[in-house]
């Protein structure tokens, strides 16, 4: 492969990695609009602390997943070496409760 | 030929020395989070990478060896940037890169700050090279991006980018979509992971309040620690005097960076940029053989008298906990940084008393209450208070 098309091929790796991410990374971030207002964030982050300390998981072991009006979907993740326990979760803001992002 | 591999070699030798050695010293909470890919502070790329490997026995030491490889065999960019020095002088040269006190403490660490001190050598030395950025130009995004995704703090070299993607000879509009993709994509990345802006803001507070004396002292320790005093003085004397702008001002916002987010390990950003800074007024090198002495003496005294981090005694409880076969979830009571999550036998919860019917083991950073003494015993051999389950 000569110097042009080995160029080439790097501007094409360059803008489609780009690409992916971007792409990732809005999909990701519609699913989070509605952080975007300050009395929801607010509200969010109180009630992931008040189930993080209840059930004695690390914060940073949940990850935001998306917000709903009603409810926040998030996975925990326990980092350990090897295989991490993971689960999706649904939490309604109302109740606090803990479902299976599945319900 | 002979030459080049014995010089590899212990290259490579010394490199596995300061591996081994900051093994020894343990696992720091940062070092844990990116061997786990928890994700903040920084952007996912090299926790990533470093997360594949999280099933490998070995995983941390060989990661400690790669990183340390990195900055040992980036000796071979400081040697070919001097390529128009005598040889004397391109032998001094890469002594000061192999001695500088941050290369000294840090090389063996798995902090980002060390991936980011070794794109800003290879950046530096393309810009020496021009043929070869037009040649490859495709690059400089390329490692803009990986840069920006690797940690935040690759955005302090935004300046060395920009020059370099005018240098390759690329369009303009080429030029200002490989500088501001990246750093846009960063930006949409930025809110979808808010612990990190949660994170940064804690790291960043930390300076806040401190007196500015303090502040300043702790910046120029740490521009002391990258350079070893010699090249932190030529380093920064050789960028001013022959007006290298984009280096200088790289400089500074380095400087400003630790300024308001001090950690010891940003000792290494420094580093690559004194070397190009001396590299572009190259007559201070003329005492080379004095200089290389200086340096020696000087990185040594650094990593004698240095005091490394402080780290916690989660290896020998985690050891002690897998010698005696337990399995399942570890409830800690006090704070306790990521090293617990990397080095226990299972996952880590924070202490209730009512979680311990479902735990394996309890460690008491703190106090423990309520333990209940005939369910569980109290675990020997530990420089903590830890408890195991009694089984039936």
């Amino acid at each position: 492969m000569d110097n042009l098309s080995m160029q080439k091929l790097l501007w094409g790796v360059f803008w489609i990695t780009s690409l992916a991410i971007g792409m990732v990374v809005a999909g990701r971030l519609w699913h989070m609009r509605l952080l975007a207002d300050v009395s929801v964030r607010s509200r969010v982050q109180q009630s992931l602390q008040l189930v993080a300390k209840r059930e004695g998981w690390l914060i940073s072991d949940m990850s935001i997943r998306s917000v709903t009006p009603d409810a926040v979907i998030i996975e925990h993740r326990q980092h350990m070496r090897g295989r991490d326990p993971r689960v999706c979760v649904r939490i309604p803001l109302g109740t606090l409760e803990i479902l299976p992002c599945t319900s | 030929m002979l030459l080049r591999v014995l010089v590899f070699g212990l290259l490579q030798g010394f490199a596995v020395l300061l591996a081994e050695l900051h093994r020894y010293l343990g696992v720091h909470t940062d070092e844990a989070k990116y061997l786990l890919n928890i994700p903040y502070p920084h952007p996912p790329l090299m926790r990533w990478i470093l997360e594949t490997t999280d099933g490998w026995q070995h995983q941390e030491i060989f990661w400690r060896i790669v990183f340390a490889s990195l900055l040992t065999q980036g000796t071979w960019f400081v040697w070919d940037m001097g390529r128009k020095l005598h040889k004397d002088q391109r032998v001094t040269l890469c002594g000061l890169w192999l001695f500088s006190g941050a290369l000294l403490l840090q090389a063996g660490t798995l902090f980002m700050p060390t991936i980011t001190a070794i794109e800003t050598l290879f950046l530096c030395w393309i810009l020496q090279r021009i043929e070869f950025l037009k040649r490859w130009s495709a690059l400089i995004p390329l490692l803009w991006l990986e840069m920006l995704f690797v940690a935040y703090q690759g955005i302090l070299f935004a300046p060395l980018i920009f020059v370099a993607l005018r240098q390759s000879g690329i369009a303009p509009w080429q030029r200002w979509s490989a500088f501001l993709i990246p750093i846009g994509l960063l930006a949409l990345y930025t809110p979808t992971n808010p612990l990190t802006i949660v994170a940064t803001g804690s790291v960043s507070g930390m300076s806040m309040g401190m007196p500015l004396e303090e502040s300043v002292a702790r910046v120029l320790k740490l521009w002391v620690i990258g350079g070893s005093m010699a090249l932190s003085v030529l380093g920064l004397y050789g960028m001013v005097k022959s007006k290298q702008y984009p280096l200088v001002l790289t400089l500074m916002l380095v400087t400003a960076y630790i300024f308001v987010g001090f950690r010891s390990f940003y000792a290494i950003l420094f580093t690559p940029l004194l070397i190009a800074g001396l590299l572009s007024a190259p007559k201070l090198l003329k005492s080379s053989a004095f200089l290389l002495a200086l340096q020696i003496a000087a990185g040594t005294a650094i990593f004698l008298y240095v005091p490394f981090p402080e780290y916690s005694s989660a290896r020998s409880v985690g050891d002690a906990l897998r010698v005696a076969g337990v399995h399942g979830d570890i409830l800690i009571a006090g704070s306790f940084g990521h090293e617990w999550q990397y080095l226990m036998p299972g996952p880590v919860k924070r202490y209730r008393p009512d979680f311990t019917n479902d735990a394996a083991a309890i460690v008491c950073l703190d106090r423990c209450v309520a333990i209940d003494r005939q369910a569980w015993q109290r675990f020997p051999q530990t420089t903590e208070e830890v408890w195991v389950k009694i089984r039936d």
